[in-house]
């Protein structure tokens, strides 16, 4: 039954036009990659750029959100806006698993289009340079960044019918600009986590980007902020009431 | 036919903020036909979608087949329900998209339940077609496939024959009557009263979030028929006209006011044929004949006021 709604939950997300513009946000970091390699890298060093240019402010701070936002918001949105999400739950089928099922097929499409982007920028940046481990250590923070992201917003899309908009001011505001302000509020961003994990998988030698949280920490709140919405989504989805075209 | 009610509403009501969409409404459902007639707006698709657990209730019961309608997943096994928007699956084909439903009532055997139910709506022809390009009454047919495809004991459908043609909407009721006459439980709404008339044994009439009438479809329909009925008249003798009808049994109130008669009578059909009479004996010439609040809505409030 989960496979079902997962691959069925796959194909609307990936049918969707604004996933093409997803994928045409995934091709700055390749274009910014390709530039750098050309001649216009200005004075940071292969791994500074691949890490600082490439993978954290395109990857991390940009398309890591902007996609988890748009596709993990849809996993139940559109179907809440169109009415098609009577189909879904008005069947026998535990909600745990209609949960899981979106949230997989969410996951799963964010990580397809955020690793792709990642593999081929970080890899145009550093063939025939070495340094591989940082690809390594942001593929696995990204899968993590998706996980929970994807959780959050799939969440949001069942609280509220504004919840691009409610993303869009987590993502950008929230972290992007009031965690560099207020410290003590990085644990509560999502992309700190991804940054703590990728820092310890690369295993840099040398602090070419800046993680804030520790290791145990970032995957610790990981775990947590995804089980916590993902939990809350259930309920949510238990307690489900079609209240938009009441007449 | 099986007496014990499969789905009793108790005393429920449902608002939203301070709007109430209804209001202390009470009824059992049996197996059999029932229509669920108001106007727009009148609270029918919240009594649906409570009876379908799309909806808690504000204050009462709602139960299905013993269960609470609201947070019961299960009760999915034995209810189906066609929802009022068209919307469905664009790029999935009518094929797939009643399969997907089969699928995830984990039938034994999808395919074959899919082909069933199909047939049923008479869409196995164009069921190879992406169900984005269908037509409003194909959209509606294949939705009811879709809600059929598990054979519920209790089916629920949102205005099910908007969009469809004459055709479509004899053959849907001759297989819904085919389905009430297997002994399921069968809950239809609609703002047109022929729909009703047609297809429903048992009517409950809803008018401003409450029960208006219920119960057996003739005595209603009987009901509305003998309510008052007001008339204005415009003749070239007012007066003499008014003194003829006055003698009438049927008549019981006339009013003269700004060149015109507004008569009232508690037959409808007999007064028509009388007016033109009266007048010819009266030697008036009458101008116009006009009846008046004759619309749905009206013939709802006169049932709510009663």
């Amino acid at each position: 039954m989960i496979t079902l709604v997962l691959t069925m939950s796959v194909r609307q997300l990936l049918g969707q036009r604004r996933t093409l513009l997803l994928l045409a946000l995934g091709l700055l970091p390749v274009v910014s990659a390709i530039i750098y390699r050309a001649g216009g890298g200005g004075d940071l060093t292969i791994p500074e750029f691949t890490a600082k240019v490439v993978l954290e402010a395109f990857i991390v701070n940009g398309a890591l959100p902007l996609t988890a936002l748009i596709l993990g918001t849809a996993a139940f949105g559109n179907e809440i806006e169109d009415g098609t999400i009577t189909y879904l739950l008005a069947k026998p089928i535990a909600r745990w698993r209609i949960l899981l099922g979106k949230l997989l097929a969410g996951w799963g499409t964010v990580a397809l289009i955020v690793l792709a982007s990642t593999v081929v920028s970080v890899t145009i940046m550093l063939v025939g340079e070495g340094g591989w481990r940082l690809l390594t250590g942001f593929a696995v923070a990204l899968l993590a960044g998706s996980l929970a992201y994807t959780a959050l917003f799939a969440l949001l899309s069942l609280l509220t019918s504004r919840a691009l908009l409610v993303g869009l001011v987590y993502a950008f505001i929230w972290e992007g600009v009031v965690t560099n302000f207020a410290p003590g509020v990085q644990r509560f961003s999502v992309r700190e986590y991804t940054l703590g994990i990728a820092e310890f998988v690369a295993d840099t030698e040398e602090h070419i980007f800046d993680a804030t949280l520790g290791f145990t920490f970032s995957v610790t709140l990981v775990a947590v902020v995804t089980a916590a919405a993902a939990a809350l989504a259930v309920r949510r989805l238990s307690r489900f009431e079609l209240t938009g075209d009441a007449a | 036919m099986d007496s014990t009610p499969t789905a009793e509403v108790i005393d429920v009501s449902r608002w939203y903020g301070n709007v109430v969409a209804v209001n202390g409404i009470s009824f059992t459902l049996r197996p059999g036909v029932t229509g669920l007639l108001g106007p727009n707006g009148a609270g029918k698709s919240t009594l649906l979608h409570l009876l379908a657990g799309f909806l808690r209730p504000s204050s009462g019961e709602v139960r299905v087949l013993g269960e609470a309608a609201f947070g019961t997943p299960a009760i999915y096994r034995r209810v189906g329900l066609v929802p009022e928007r068209e919307s469905v699956y664009p790029y999935l084909t009518g094929y797939q998209f009643v399969l997907l439903s089969a699928r995830l009532h984990s039938l034994p055997d999808p395919e074959a339940a899919t082909l069933r139910a199909l047939r049923e709506v008479e869409m196995t022809s164009t069921a190879d077609r992406a169900t984005g390009g269908y037509s409003k009454g194909m959209k509606q047919r294949v939705k009811i496939a879709a809600a059929l495809v598990h054979e519920p004991e209790v089916l629920l459908l949102d205005e099910p024959f908007n969009g469809a043609d004459p055709r479509q909407r004899l053959q849907l009721m001759e297989m819904l009557r085919r389905m009430a006459a297997e002994g399921r439980t069968i809950l239809f709404s609609s703002h047109i009263l022929e729909e009703v008339e047609r297809l429903g044994e048992n009517v409950l009439v809803v008018v401003a979030g409450r029960l208006a009438a219920s119960g057996d479809f003739r005595a209603i329909r009987r009901l509305m028929t003998d309510r008052p009925h007001s008339f204005t008249i415009r003749s070239s003798a007012d007066r003499q006209l008014a003194q003829t009808l006055m003698a009438e049994e049927s008549v019981f109130g006339i009013e003269l006011a700004g060149g015109e008669l507004r008569v009232r009578t508690n037959d409808r059909a007999a007064f028509v044929s009388l007016a033109p009479r009266a007048a010819q004996a009266t030697g008036a010439s009458l101008f116009e004949v006009r009846p008046e609040g004759e619309s749905l809505e009206s013939v709802f409030e006169y049932l709510v006021t009663r």
